[in-house]
C-alpha cells in the first residue's frame, strides 16, 4: 500500500519539488499512512466519516480536508497554527475535538507534523484549487452531438405554410398551421364566436378591461368585413393596452417596488421603470431595442431625444427591481446573490433557460456548464448595482433630468471602472475558486470556447446585443410564444419560461418558427404579432363543447376551440371597479407616496410599512391594479387571492386556483360589497322620480348590461324579481332578522369605528353611541392635544347628525373665546310642510367664504334618519358633502392657519345655537378627503345605521348586483 | 438562491391529458381548500401540472407512514435564552464574571463577561431532565419533551433567523413550512383551512411567515387576529357574514348558484365551473362552522382554568393554546401560536424573561396535558422554538445578545421520544457542538414525522423545482420514537 502511494505522490509533486523533495514526500506519505490515518480512524471518523459527517466534516477522504481552501479550510498545508484541525485538537478554538476526550499529546504532535510537512495525503491529486475530487470545471465546454442537436438551440427556420383541405377556413397562415394539425387528427375547428363573445374576449386580452355597452353596440352595428380589424386597431391604440401587456412583462421580470427582505426597503422610484414598460408597449417599441435598453440602456450613446435618453436610463431598472438581500452581513455574498438573481431573471425572461441552475454545478438537464454561468455573472458583477456596503445596503439611484426638464430620481446601474472575470465558484462557494470564466455568452449557442467579449466595460451591452440578435435561436421564439400564450391560454411551448429539456416540447414547432421569423421580419413589432394572431380564424373560434374533438384531443392542444379563461387577478379588481363606475383610469405616476417609514434619511432609505396590509393607503386607490404599489410579501388581498404573480422571481404562467377564501372575499369583503352597493345605488338613481311600471325590469337589464354586457333572459328576470321580493319582504318583516337589530347596529358601529381609526390623517375621533344632545345645556368641549390642533393647510371634518327639531344649531366647531376657525350645523328654512333643516358650513379665515347654507332638497338633514356630513378645505377649495354627495363646492382664497382651539360639539363655543338630537362619530383629518373617500365612508355609514325600514330596496339590489359580480359568467371569458 | 433540487416526479407517468371526471372533482372538492385548488390547476397550468401530480399532493397522501398528523408550533419571538431555560451550564455559573475563554463571532453589541443564569434549574419527572424555574409547569410535563439542545443557525438578526425558521431561507422568502405541509397533506376538515396561524407577528417577515410564496394562495396560513390584537377580539378575515341574516345570505347564494349552474350547463366538461360552485358552498359552511371553533365558551371551566384563561398573565396565550387544541382536534394540519415579539432581552433579562415565561408556561403545559388526556398527543407534534438563543456573556449590565450558534428547541408527542435531551452546546452554551441540528434538519425531521420526504416535496416555480430544505437537511433519526 505504501509503495503504491509513494509512486503517486512522486508523480504529483515531481514538477514542484526539488530533487530531494521526492524523498521528503515519500517520508511524509509514510508518516500519513502509519500515524495520521490511524488517528483519524480511531478518534474522528465515527462522527466525521463515511456514515455521518457532522458539521459536514469528513476525515476519511482527502477532498473533505484538503479540498477546501480559504476561510472554511480545516488544514492549511505547511501552517499548523492556521489550520483549524490543529486548533480544534489542541483545544485552542472555541470548542475542542474530539469533544469528549482530548487526543493524547503525541497524537496532536503527529498531526502538527503532518500539516507542517505539507499535509500529504497519498493518492490525492493536489491542485491549486482542488474541488470535490471531480474534475475542475473547465471554462471551455465540450457538448455532445445530442446536446447540440436540441431543437431550441437550432436557428429559427422559416417553414412554409402547410396545405389544408378546408381552404375556406384559414384567414392567414397561422390558420394553415393549426388546421393542418387538426385535419391530420381527423377533427376540425369550431364555428366563429358571436360578436359579443369575441369583443369581450379581445377587449380583455388587449386591455384587461371589459368593453363598454357603447363599444359593443358599435361593433354589432358594424357589418363591414374589417369590423373586427378596426376593433383590434382601436384597442391596440388605447392607452390601456400598455397597462395590460406591460403587466405581462412585469410578471416576467419579477417587478416589484421593495427589496423583499427583512425591513422590505422601499424602491420609491421603481415606478418609473413600470411606466417605461407601459410606455414602450404603447409605443410598440421594437422588442430587440426594448431588451437592449433594459440590459444596457445606460451604455447606449446619447441620442439627443430627451425622452429616449431618459428612457434608456430608466430601462436599466430591469436589473434593479428584483428582490435583494440588503441586510445580508457578508456583502460579497450579497453581491453574488444579486447577480445570481439577475442571471436567473435574464435567463427565464429573455431566453427561456434556467441559467441559475448552473451556479453550483453544470446544469443537470441543459447544456449550460457552470463556466457559462460565471461568464454571465461576471458581466453582472462588473456592473455597479449597489451604492454602498452599509449593513442595510442601498442600491444605485441617480438624479437625472426627466424629458420635461424636471429632476427625476431613477434606479439604474453603471459599469464598474475595473470589470473583472469571475473564477468559477466550486459548489457555488466563493471561497473555493476554480478556473477563470471569461465574460462571454452561452457556449451551446455561441460556440464551444468562443472568444471572450472584447471590451473595456462590463460586457453588458455586448450581452444585450447578443440576446437581442435576430440569429439568437431563443429570443424571438420565447417572445412570440409569450404573446401566443396570453392570447390562446397556453404557449406553443407550454413552459414559456423553460425551453430546456425539463420544459415541454412545442405543440406546433413549425408555427413557432414561422411566427418567430415573422416577428423579426416585422422589425420585432409586438403589435404586428397581435394583429396576426387576433385576425386569424383560430382566435375567432367559439368556445364550444365538442365530444368528438375532445375524445381526440381532450386538452385542446391542437386548438379545435378557444379555451375558456378566468379573469386574471388585476382583471377581477379592475373590472369590478369599471362595471360599477368607480374605476379611475388615470395613467402613470406613483401612488407609493405614503406607507413607508424612514430607515436612514441621509441615504434616502425607506422601509415599507406592511404591518397592516389592506388599510395600506395606496391600496385604497381606485386606479388600475398595475398602479398599486407592488410590494414584496404585501400584495392587496384581492390580487393575492386571485393568483397574482409572485414577485420573488420571474413568473411566466400564473396559477389559477379556485378556493373557498376567494368565495369568502367575494361574499363578505368591503371591497366587493362597496362595488355592489355603488352599482345598486347607480341603478336606482338612474330611474326617473315617477317610476314606470316596469322599472324593475329596466333596472335588471341595466345591471346585466353593465356587468355582463347583455340583457337578462326571461328566466333571469323572473329569478331576480323573486329574489328582490323575498329579500325586501324579509328585511321589512320585523321578525325576520335572526339577530337582534340592536346587536347588528352595535357590530356595525364597531366596524366603522375600526375603519375610522385606520384612516390616513386622522387627527381626532369622538363617538357618542347614539346619545342625544338636549339642545339646552349639553355640549362637549375637547381641548385638542397640541399635535392634533396644529393643522396646516388641509382639513376635513366629518360627523353624523340626526336633529330632533327645527332650529338653527351648531353641531360642531373649532370655536373658543380665543377665536374660531370653522363651524358646521343646520339652519331651518321654510315653513309648514316646506320647513326643513339644511346643512351649513363656515370657515373664518379671511377670504374663506364664511357661512354657506345649502338649501337644496338633496341636502335636507332629516329628523327621522342619520345624515352624514363631511366638509373639506384645502388646495384652494372648500367642499361640502351630504350623504356622500357633493352639494357645494367653491374656490377659497385662504389657507387654513395653524390653530389651537378647542373642539366644541353640541353648541357654539359662546354657548349659543344649542343642537338638539344625535351627533356622532365626529372625525377630523389633516387632509382633504376626495370623493372616493367620502363615498366609501358614507357607504359604511349606511351600514352602521342600518334599520330594516330605511333601505330595504337598496340592500336587495345590492345583494343582487353582488351575485352578478360573483358569477362565473363575469369571472370567465370565452 | 443557492442551489436547486431536481427530483424527477416532474416527468410524470400518469397521463397528463386525462381529464378528471366531474364526480372525481366533486369528491376532491369536498376535501377542503387545497384540493379544489390543485384540481383547478390540473386543468389549466401545464407547468404546475407536473408539480401537482406528486402523489402526495394529488391524493393528500404522505410518502410513507406518518408518525404525526398535525403540528402545533409554539413560536417564542425574540430569542429565548437556552441558558436560562432548558440548557443548564454549571461552568457558566462557576465562571460568572470572568471572560469567555475563546473568541466569538462578531455580534451586534460589545459584550461583556460571562453571566450566570439568575434562575435555578431543577430536575423533573422520571427522566430527571433539568428545567429552570422560569418554566415550572413545562417542567411538570418534561417526560413528554424531546429537548434539542444542539440547534444552530447562522443568521444573527431577527429577520433572517425568523425567515429561515419559518421558510427555510434567510435570503429570499419562500413558502412557509405550514404552507408546504398543507400543500403536501391537504386538510383533514372540509370546513376549515389546513394552516392557521394565531396572533402572527407583523414584523420580521410578517406575512411571509405564513405566506404561500410561490405555492398557490390556497396554502397560505389563515391568520386569526395578529399579535397586536388581544385574543378575546381576534377573528378571521371575511368570515363574518355580510348579509343581515343567514337566510338572506343563503337566498343570495342560491341566486348566484342558479346563475352559475345555468352557465355551467353549456360547458359540462369544464370542471372549474363546478369547482367554483362548490367553493362558494364551502365558504358558506366555513362561515357557519368556523366561528364556533373560535368560540371557546363551550369549554368546561376546568379546561379554561387549566390554560389560565380569564386570569392574568396567562389569558392571552392560554386562549391561543386552547384554540390550537380545538383546531387540531378538528383536523387542521398546522397551527402556529406566536408569542410575539417579547423575548429579545438585550437588557433586563431577569424581569423580561420572567414576565414572558409567566405568560406562556402554564398554557404550554396545559396544552401538552390536554392533548395527552384527549389521546391527541400521539399524533400531534408540538414544537416549541425560537429564532435563536442568547449569549452566555452579558450585554450591558444585565442582558444577553443574540446567539444563533447554539440554542434550544423542544418537541413533544407526534412520534418523538419523550424525556430526552438531544445534542449539546459547549460548556458555556455558545456553540452547538454535539449532534448538531440545523434549521434544515429540523424541517426535514418535521416533514418526516408527517410522512413526507423532504427531498420529494417539491414545487416547480420560475423554471425550477424548489424544496423547503433547498438542497440541505438530514432527518434527525435519533429523536424519533
Amino acid at each position: 500500500m505504501a509503495g503504491g502511494a509513494l509512486s503517486a505522490t512522486e508523480a504529483l509533486y515531481a514538477d514542484e519539488a526539488a530533487p530531494d523533495g521526492k524523498l521528503a514526500a515519500s517520508k511524509a506519505a509514510e508518516h500519513f499512512e502509519r500515524v495520521v490515518r490511524p488517528i483519524f480512524a480511531e478518534h474522528c471518523t465515527v462522527c466525521h466519516g463515511e456514515d455521518t459527517q457532522e458539521a459536514d466534516v469528513r476525515l476519511d477522504v482527502p477532498d473533505k480536508i484538503l479540498g477546501i481552501s480559504g476561510a472554511g479550510a480545516l488544514v492549511v498545508p505547511g501552517d499548523p497554527e492556521h489550520s483549524r484541525l490543529i486548533q480544534l485538537v489542541r483545544g485552542t478554538a472555541e470548542m475542542q475535538m474530539p469533544p469528549d476526550d482530548r487526543l493524547p499529546p503525541e497524537a496532536v504532535a503527529a498531526l502538527e507534523q503532518w500539516v507542517r510537512e505539507g499535509a500529504v495525503w497519498p493518492g490525492y491529486e493536489k491542485r491549486q484549487t482542488p474541488s470535490t475530487g471531480a474534475a475542475t470545471p473547465s471554462a471551455t465546454a465540450h457538448f455532445t452531438p445530442e446536446q447540440k442537436a436540441y431543437w431550441a438551440f437550432q436557428r429559427v427556420r422559416d417553414p412554409s405554410q402547410p396545405p389544408v383541405t378546408n381552404a375556406a377556413w384559414p384567414r392567414n397562415p397561422i390558420d394553415h398551421f393549426i388546421l393542418a394539425r387538426l385535419e391530420a387528427a381527423g377533427i376540425g375547428p369550431s364555428p366563429p364566436a358571436d360578436k359579443r363573445t369575441l369583443l369581450r374576449r379581445v377587449t380583455y386580452d388587449l386591455t384587461g378591461l371589459p368593453p363598454t355597452s357603447e363599444e359593443l353596440a358599435a361593433f354589432i352595428a358594424d357589418n363591414s368585413p374589417d369590423a373586427f380589424a378596426k376593433v383590434v386597431d382601436r384597442l391596440l391604440a388605447s392607452p390601456q393596452y400598455g397597462e395590460k401587456w406591460g403587466q405581462h412583462w412585469l410578471d416576467a421580470v419579477r417587478f416589484a417596488e421593495s427589496a423583499g427582505h427583512d425591513g422590505n426597503n422601499a424602491y420609491l422610484h421603481a415606478w418609473r421603470y413600470r411606466d417605461y414598460v407601459v410606455r414602450s408597449f404603447n409605443a410598440d417599441k421594437p422588442y430587440d431595442k426594448f431588451l437592449v435598453e433594459q440590459l444596457a440602456g445606460d451604455l447606449l450613446p446619447k441620442s439627443g431625444d430627451a425622452q429616449q435618453d431618459f428612457d434608456r436610463v430608466v430601462a436599466t431598472g430591469f436589473l434593479q427591481v428584483g428582490p435583494k438581500p440588503v441586510v445580508m452581513r457578508d456583502k460579497h455574498q450579497m453581491l453574488l446573490e444579486i447577480a445570481d438573481e439577475q442571471v436567473h431573471t435574464i435567463g427565464v425572461s429573455m431566453l427561456g433557460l434556467t441559467l441559475g441552475c448552473a451556479r453550483c454545478h453544470d446544469h443537470k438537464f441543459d447544456p449550460i456548464p457552470t463556466a457559462d454561468y460565471y461568464s454571465l455573472a461576471g458581466i453582472l458583477t462588473s456592473t455597479k448595482v449597489m451604492a454602498d456596503a452599509a449593513p442595510d445596503s442601498k442600491w444605485c439611484e441617480k438624479d437625472i433630468a426627466a424629458p420635461d426638464g424636471e429632476p427625476a430620481e431613477v434606479m439604474t446601474v453603471e459599469d464598474l471602472p475595473d470589470p473583472k472575470n469571475l473564477q468559477i465558484h466550486l459548489r457555488g462557494n466563493y471561497r473555493s475558486l476554480g478556473a477563470e470564466a471569461p465574460r462571454r455568452f452561452l457556449q451551446i449557442i455561441a460556440g464551444e470556447g468562443h472568444a471572450a467579449i472584447q471590451t473595456s466595460g462590463s460586457g453588458r451591452l455586448e450581452l444585450a446585443r447578443w440576446i437581442a440578435s435576430a440569429t439568437n435561436p431563443l429570443t424571438a421564439r420565447v417572445m412570440v410564444n409569450r404573446i401566443w400564450q396570453h392570447h390562446f391560454g397556453r404557449g406553443i411551448v407550454a413552459t414559456s419560461d423553460n425551453f430546456g429539456r425539463v420544459g415541454e416540447l412545442p405543440t406546433h414547432p413549425d408555427l413557432l418558427d414561422w411566427l418567430a421569423a415573422r416577428f423579426v421580419d416585422n422589425g420585432w413589432s409586438i403589435k404586428a404579432m397581435h394583429r396576426l394572431m387576433l385576425l386569424s380564424s383560430t382566435y375567432q373560434q367559439a368556445c364550444l363543447e365538442n365530444a368528438a374533438s375532445a375524445a381526440v384531443d381532450p386538452e385542446n392542444h391542437l386548438l379545435w376551440r378557444m379555451p375558456r379563461r378566468r379573469l386574471r387577478a388585476e382583471e377581477v379588481r379592475d373590472s369590478m371597479l369599471a362595471v360599477t363606475g368607480g374605476l379611475d383610469r388615470s395613467a402613470g405616476g406613483t401612488l407609493f407616496t405614503e406607507g413607508y417609514q424612514p430607515g436612514d434619511e441621509t441615504r434616502k432609505l425607506y422601509v415599507v410599512d406592511i404591518s397592516n396590509r389592506d388599510p395600506f393607503p395606496p391600496f385604497q386607490s381606485a386606479r388600475r391594479s398595475i398602479y398599486l404599489p407592488i410590494l414584496r410579501n404585501a400584495r392587496p388581498e384581492i390580487l393575492k387571492l386571485f393568483d397574482v404573480a409572485n414577485e420573488q422571481a420571474p413568473t411566466a404562467v400564473r396559477g389559477e386556483t379556485t378556493v373557498a377564501p376567494q368565495a369568502l372575499f367575494l361574499l363578505n369583503s368591503p371591497f366587493v360589497r362597496d362595488r355592489a352597493q355603488d352599482l345598486a345605488a347607480y341603478l336606482l338613481s338612474q330611474l326617473p322620480d315617477a317610476k314606470p311600471e316596469d322599472w324593475q325590469h329596466v333596472a335588471i337589464d341595466n345591471a346585466y348590461r353593465a356587468v355582463l354586457g347583455r340583457d337578462a333572459t326571461a328566466a333571469e328576470h323572473q329569478a331576480v324579481m323573486d329574489f328582490l321580493a323575498s329579500y325586501q319582504e324579509q328585511i321589512q318583516a320585523d321578525s325576520s332578522p335572526a339577530r337582534d337589530p340592536a346587536e347588528l347596529i352595535k357590530a356595525a358601529r364597531e366596524h366603522y369605528d375600526q375603519a375610522t381609526r385606520q384612516e390616513t390623517g386622522l387627527l381626532g375621533y369622538y363617538r357618542f353611541d347614539g346619545v342625544e344632545f338636549d339642545g339646552a345645556s349639553q355640549a362637549l368641549r375637547v381641548d385638542l392635544p397640541p399635535r392634533e390642533s396644529n393643522v396646516g393647510r388641509s382639513l376635513s371634518i366629518e360627523f353624523w347628525m340626526k336633529p330632533t327639531d327645527f332650529r338653527t344649531a351648531t353641531a360642531a366647531g373649532a370655536d373658543g373665546p380665543e377665536g374660531r376657525l370653522w363651524r358646521m350645523g343646520i339652519e331651518t328654512r321654510g315653513a309648514g310642510d316646506q320647513q326643513a333643516n339644511y346643512p351649513f358650513y363656515e370657515f373664518y379665515p379671511p377670504n374663506a367664504g364664511g357661512r354657506v347654507v345649502v338649501a337644496d332638497s338633496q341636502a335636507v338633514v332629516r329628523s327621522d334618519r342619520w345624515t352624514h356630513v363631511l366638509a373639506t378645505i384645502g388646495g384652494g377649495r372648500r367642499v361640502l358633502y351630504v350623504n356622500g354627495r357633493k352639494v357645494h363646492e367653491a374656490e377659497t382664497g385662504a389657507a387654513l392657519r395653524p390653530f389651537n382651539l378647542p373642539l366644541v360639539i353640541g353648541a357654539r363655543g359662546d354657548r349659543n345655537e344649542w343642537f338638539r338630537g344625535g351627533i356622532d362619530h365626529v372625525a377630523l383629518y389633516d387632509r382633504v378627503l376626495d370623493e372616493g373617500d367620502v363615498r366609501r365612508r358614507f357607504g359604511m355609514f349606511e351600514e352602521c345605521h342600518w334599520k330594516a325600514n330605511d333601505v330595504p330596496e337598496l340592500f336587495a339590489w345590492r345583494a343582487f348586483c353582488q351575485t352578478l359580480l360573483c358569477s362565473n359568467e363575469f369571472m370567465y371569458l370565452e | 438562491m443557492s442551489g436547486c433540487g431536481f427530483p424527477h416526479h416532474g416527468q410524470s407517468d400518469s397521463p397528463a391529458g386525462e381529464r378528471l371526471s366531474r364526480r372525481q372533482l366533486l369528491r376532491s372538492a369536498a376535501c377542503g381548500f387545497g384540493h379544489v385548488a390543485l384540481l383547478g390547476m390540473l386543468q389549466n397550468t401545464a407547468s404546475q401540472l407536473q408539480a401537482a401530480q406528486t402523489p402526495a399532493t394529488l391524493l393528500g397522501m404522505p410518502h410513507f407512514a406518518p408518525r404525526a398528523k398535525r403540528v402545533i408550533f409554539l413560536f417564542m419571538h425574540g430569542g429565548v435564552s437556552h441558558l436560562d431555560t432548558f440548557d443548564p451550564k454549571p461552568q457558566l455559573t462557576k465562571m460568572d464574571g470572568k471572560p469567555l475563554p475563546f473568541d466569538t463571532p462578531l455580534q451586534f453589541n460589545q459584550v461583556g463577561n460571562l453571566m450566570r443564569s439568575p434562575w435555578t434549574f431543577r430536575q423533573y419527572g422520571q427522566s430527571g431532565l433539568p428545567v429552570s424555574d422560569l418554566f415550572p409547569h413545562v417542567g411538570s410535563v418534561v417526560d413528554d419533551l424531546c429537548i434539542v439542545r444542539s440547534m444552530f443557525a447562522e443568521q444573527v438578526d431577527h429577520g433572517g433567523a425568523i425567515l429561515q425558521l419559518h421558510t427555510g431561507s434567510a435570503v429570499f422568502p419562500r413558502p412557509s413550512m405550514g404552507a408546504w405541509i398543507s400543500y403536501g397533506l391537504g386538510s383533514e376538515n372540509d370546513d376549515l383551512p389546513a394552516f392557521v396561524t394565531i396572533s402572527p407577528p407583523m414584523m420580521h417577515g410578517a406575512q411571509q411567515l405564513y405566506g404561500s410564496g410561490f405555492l398557490p394562495a390556497a396554502y397560505q396560513g389563515t391568520p386569526v387576529g395578529d399579535y397586536t390584537t388581544p385574543m378575546k377580539r381576534a377573528g378571521i378575515r371575511n368570515l363574518q357574514r355580510a348579509e343581515p341574516t343567514d337566510r338572506l345570505e343563503r337566498e343570495q347564494l342560491d341566486l348566484l348558484q342558479q346563475f352559475n349552474r345555468s352557465y355551467a350547463a353549456h360547458a359540462p366538461t369544464d370542471s372549474r365551473l363546478e369547482a367554483r360552485i362548490q367553493s362558494f358552498e364551502l365558504a358558506f359552511r366555513m362561515q357557519m362552522e368556523a366561528p364556533a371553533v373560535l368560540g371557546i365558551e363551550e369549554e368546561t371551566p376546568a379546561t379554561l382554568k387549566l390554560y389560565g384563561i380569564n386570569e392574568e398573565p396567562t389569558d392571552n396565550y392560554g386562549r391561543q393554546c386552547l384554540l390550537a387544541r380545538r383546531l387540531v382536534e378538528r383536523g387542521v394540519r398546522f397551527v402556529q401560536c406566536s408569542h410575539s415579539y417579547k423575548w429579545d432581552q438585550h437588557s433586563d433579562l431577569k424581569n423580561g424573561h420572567e414576565k414572558n415565561a409567566g405568560e406562556v408556561d402554564r398554557p404550554i403545559a396545559a396544552l401538552i396535558t390536554d392533548l395527552k388526556q384527549r389521546g391527541l398527543l400521539d399524533e400531534t407534534l408540538v414544537i416549541w422554538g425560537t429564532e435563536f438563543g442568547r449569549t452566555p456573556v452579558g450585554e450591558g449590565n444585565n442582558g444577553r445578545d443574540h446567539n444563533p450558534y447554539g440554542f434550544t428547541m423542544w418537541m413533544a408527542g407526534g412520534g418523538v421520544k419523550g424525556g430526552i435531551a438531544h445534542g449539546a452546546t459547549d460548556d458555556f452554551g455558545y456553540y452547538s457542538v454535539e449532534k448538531r441540528v440545523s434549521m434544515y434538519d429540523l424541517h426535514a425531521t418535521l416533514l418526516y414525522l408527517l410522512g413526507l420526504d423532504h427531498t420529494r416535496l417539491t414545487f416547480r416555480y420560475s423554471g425550477r423545482d424548489f424544496r423547503l430544505t433547498d438542497v440541505h437537511g438530514e432527518v434527525v433519526h435519533d429523536i424519533i420514537a
